[in-house]
């Protein structure tokens, strides 16, 4: 991910720093239902961009399944 | 907006020597959009007059983000298939872009003119999904809404200089909105000030009115078109800031207003993700199709 001198705050590039790096992020956000949605499908996005599930894996859960 | 306000910022904008103004092209397809009677060859020879224009209304119009079946290949096929009112829009996007040029010597800048456009094109296509979302009439009205919403931030950055540094500088370090340090240092905000950019564009009240309340649309009483349109360009603003797309001036989520919520009958969305994602296709649609180089 970009970091741009501009940025207040390095996008996360580890799991552990989404958490930190979302409370700063909507810290005036407000505690609308609307927005902890938002917040926790970014949250979401996020780890699976940082650790993205192994290609295959969803597969081979579905054809051990199949097979039983 | 406050008297004193309008005051300030007619200041500032009468400072600036040389106010941006619209191609006249961009007036001649305004005045056949306000008449009806106006032939569409008056129409297309006035914008095939302008090249640039042209190429970049039939690169738009054959995005997929338009999802126009037909290839058009001519401004008359364009007028003919895309209708006048949307083409306007589409006319009065490109004529904006063409005022605030890309700078490439600004990626170190607090406030590269690249960053602001990405954050204007992700607004543009989030108000107009949410706009389809919620059975808005005109969908694509709200895409140049979202256009231009932040207007009013490139004629500062443009015609501030320093001044407008020191205010992102100030908004960092004390974890501010830039509206609230634009308000304390300045007497007025990007939104007041595109508000009169617009009123001296004289472009539609509608914009006029979403460029310059979209931060606390709460405030405002107009009709039910005005306030949904508001409605959606607030929430919209809100989803492109959390998604780190381009740049607003700050780094925060803004407290989305729960008026607008109801408004728009935003239930919590079960598909949140789902609804980012068409965003982020749509976003580089409109990036290839708005700031393409080729």
């Amino acid at each position: 991910m970009a970091t741009w001198k501009y940025l207040w705050w390095e996008l996360p590039a580890k799991a552990e720093d989404v958490a930190p790096y979302l409370d700063k992020k909507f810290a005036n956000a407000g505690e609308h239902v609307w927005m902890k949605l938002l917040r926790t499908a970014l949250e979401n996005r996020m780890l699976a961009a940082i650790n993205p599930k192994p290609v295959g894996s969803v597969d081979k859960v579905t054809d051990n399944k199949k097979g039983a | 907006m406050d008297e004193q306000v309008r005051t300030r910022v007619q200041e500032f904008l009468g400072s600036v020597t040389q106010i941006p103004t619209l191609p006249d092209v961009y007036l001649k397809v305004k005045k056949a959009f306000e008449d009806p009677s106006m032939s569409v060859e008056y129409l297309s020879d006035a914008i095939r007059f302008d090249q640039a224009l042209t190429v970049s209304l039939l690169r738009l119009a054959n995005s997929p983000l338009f999802g126009y079946r037909a290839k058009i290949s001519s401004i008359n096929q364009a007028i003919m298939l895309i209708g006048l009112r949307e083409l306007y829009s589409l006319v009065l996007s490109v004529s904006v872009m063409g005022l605030f040029p890309i700078k490439e010597d600004e990626t170190k800048s607090l406030y590269p003119a690249k960053k602001y456009w990405e954050q204007s094109i992700a607004t543009a296509v989030t108000a107009r999904s949410l706009a389809t979302m919620v059975n808005y009439p005109r969908p694509d009205e709200l895409f140049v809404a979202g256009l231009i919403h932040d207007i009013g931030i490139l004629m500062e950055k443009m015609y501030l200089g320093d001044k407008f540094v020191a205010i992102c500088e100030k908004a960092r370090q004390q974890n501010k909105f830039l509206i609230d340090v634009e308000a304390e240092e300045l007497g007025f905000t990007h939104a007041e000030v595109g508000q009169l950019l617009t009123e001296n564009w004289q472009f539609p009240p509608l914009l006029i009115m979403t460029t310059g309340h979209h931060h606390q649309p709460q405030r405002i009483k107009e009709d039910a078109t005005v306030m949904d349109a508001l409605a959606i360009i607030h929430v919209a603003e809100a989803i492109v800031r959390s998604l780190d797309v381009g740049w607003f001036g700050d780094q925060f989520v803004t407290p989305v207003d729960l008026d607008s919520i109801k408004r728009l009958h935003l239930v919590p969305w079960t598909d949140m993700e789902t609804i980012i994602s068409k965003i982020e296709k749509e976003y580089k649609q409109a990036i290839d199709a708005l700031m393409s180089t080729d």
